[in-house]
């Protein structure tokens, strides 16, 4: 017999269609079309930890590579640890917050987003 | 037995050692870390209260490594050499010091290492320590700045030299390898005839640390409390950006929500049958809690520090009052004051 119970997704990390468009954008600006992102954990943020977002060429030996909508996310192990189940977005417009964390392990952000704890 | 009659005695020679002379402290009071990579500084930065992040050669600051939470974890000086970072921690938690920075590195080019088994360290203090210092190594300049590091040698044997005034007059450490010990404690011997001054124990080091209102680690500065309650607002800036426990501080210092007062407190008491911690309550109704505790000259009054609540700051103005001790006992307060910021 199968189970119809629905299984937990897996954890990765993912970005929304607008994100990626946005990213495009800034990698185009920046003279660097074809670059991939790097999405990575740094200590030190009001909450104790900060994202950080990098336009880089190719990944490191140990990175995880994640791709989705043609772009590929390379995030080191330990940055994974923090990010596994996190969807990157895009909030635009006059009052948007640029690119945005939805991270689930987060326990507390700062105000300004960019930093949270775990 | 009655914790009172395990306070040492006020002890007079060495306490005008540490504050009219020189004192020398030759046991462990210090955990030592080195800190190398091209990152060790940025990342000490983000994880820490002061700015240091443009700390020069042989410059050095005290910062606080806090919790997300704002509250202290350690209070450290740092020193920056030519190919590291020199930390004085408190002694015996390097490991922890370590295992916080360990834990906040990802991809930062740092190497983070104890070094307190392979070293030496004495202290220096009070108004001749720079001239103790200029008999004891040459070539030594005759004036070094608060918070310099530099290296002086006796016969060719390297030693480090801090000035970081630890006990609020003229302060130095002195840093060495295990080894060269004995050439400083012999050099010491040798111009002891001609110079003045005392190797003093940790009772007087403690009577002068309470009398100067200078908060010790395990004492006053616990993750209880946060580093605007122990009096370290000259290790925190308020404009260098984020750290860890940053939003807590700085909230806590707009809006003036500091719950606790660091000051020095004086009393008289027949009986103390518990060490500090020891809450302090008036009329029944608690109102701080002592932290540190050393006799006074007179042999009859106490010295001690206090965290005082924000509520009771109206005892500042109070002279000769009846309090009581969580451990039930009465105390006659001559005063109560802040201390100054160390």
């Amino acid at each position: 017999m199968v189970s119809s119970k629905k299984q937990p997704a897996p954890l990765t990390i993912s970005i929304t269609q607008e994100a990626v468009e946005h990213v495009k954008s800034f990698a185009s600006e920046a003279g660097k079309p074809d670059s991939h992102i790097r999405v990575s954990v740094k200590g030190g943020g009001c909450s104790g930890l900060t994202y950080s977002l990098d336009l880089v060429d190719e990944p490191k030996p140990d990175d995880k590579v994640i791709t989705e909508h043609g772009l590929s996310i390379f995030v080191d192990k330990k940055s994974y640890v923090f990010l596994a189940g996190t969807q990157l977005e895009y909030s635009g417009g006059l009052n948007g917050k640029g690119f945005v964390f939805n991270n689930p392990n987060a326990k507390t952000s700062c105000g300004c987003g960019t930093s949270f704890s775990v | 037995m009655s914790f009172k009659n395990t306070i040492a005695n006020y002890i007079p020679k060495e306490y005008q050692a540490l504050s009219k002379t020189s004192g020398i402290i030759n046991f462990p009071t210090y955990g030592l870390i080195k800190f190398t990579g091209n990152d060790s500084l940025d990342l000490l930065n983000r994880l820490s209260t002061n700015n240091i992040e443009n700390l020069q050669i042989n410059q050095g600051a005290q910062t606080v490594i806090t919790s997300n939470k704002g509250k202290i974890l350690d209070v450290l000086q740092v020193f920056r050499t030519e190919n590291s970072l020199i930390i004085l921690t408190s002694l015996n938690n390097e490991s922890k010091v370590i295992e916080h920075i360990e834990f906040f590195t990802f991809s930062e080019d740092v190497v983070v290492k104890k070094i307190t088994e392979n070293k030496f360290v004495y202290k220096i203090s009070g108004p001749q320590s720079q001239s103790l210092l200029n008999k004891l190594f040459t070539g030594l300049q005759s004036h070094i700045s608060p918070f310099t590091i530099l290296e002086a040698s006796i016969n060719n044997h390297c030693f480090k030299i801090i000035r970081n005034d630890f006990m609020r007059y003229p302060g130095f450490v002195i840093i060495g390898n295990i080894c060269d010990q004995k050439i400083l404690t012999d050099t010491l011997v040798n111009i002891a005839e001609n110079f003045d001054f005392e190797f003093v124990n940790p009772e007087a080091i403690n009577a002068v640390r309470i009398d100067q209102g200078i908060p010790e680690f395990g004492k006053e500065l616990t993750e209880k409390y946060n580093p605007l309650e122990g009096n370290l607002i000259n290790s925190i800036s308020f404009n260098k950006g984020c750290y860890v426990g940053q939003e807590v501080i700085a909230r806590l210092n707009t809006y003036k929500k500091v719950q606790n007062s660091l000051c020095l407190i004086q009393f008289k008491a027949l009986e103390i049958s518990k060490a500090p911690p020891n809450n302090l309550y008036l009329k029944g109704k608690p109102f701080g809690v002592l932290t540190s505790l050393s006799k006074n000259d007179d042999n009859e009054s106490y010295l001690g520090l206090a965290y005082i609540s924000k509520k009771s700051t109206d005892l500042f103005t109070l002279k000769n009052f009846q309090a009581e001790l969580s451990s039930k006992e009465t105390i006659h307060i001559s005063y109560i004051k802040p201390a100054d910021p160390v």
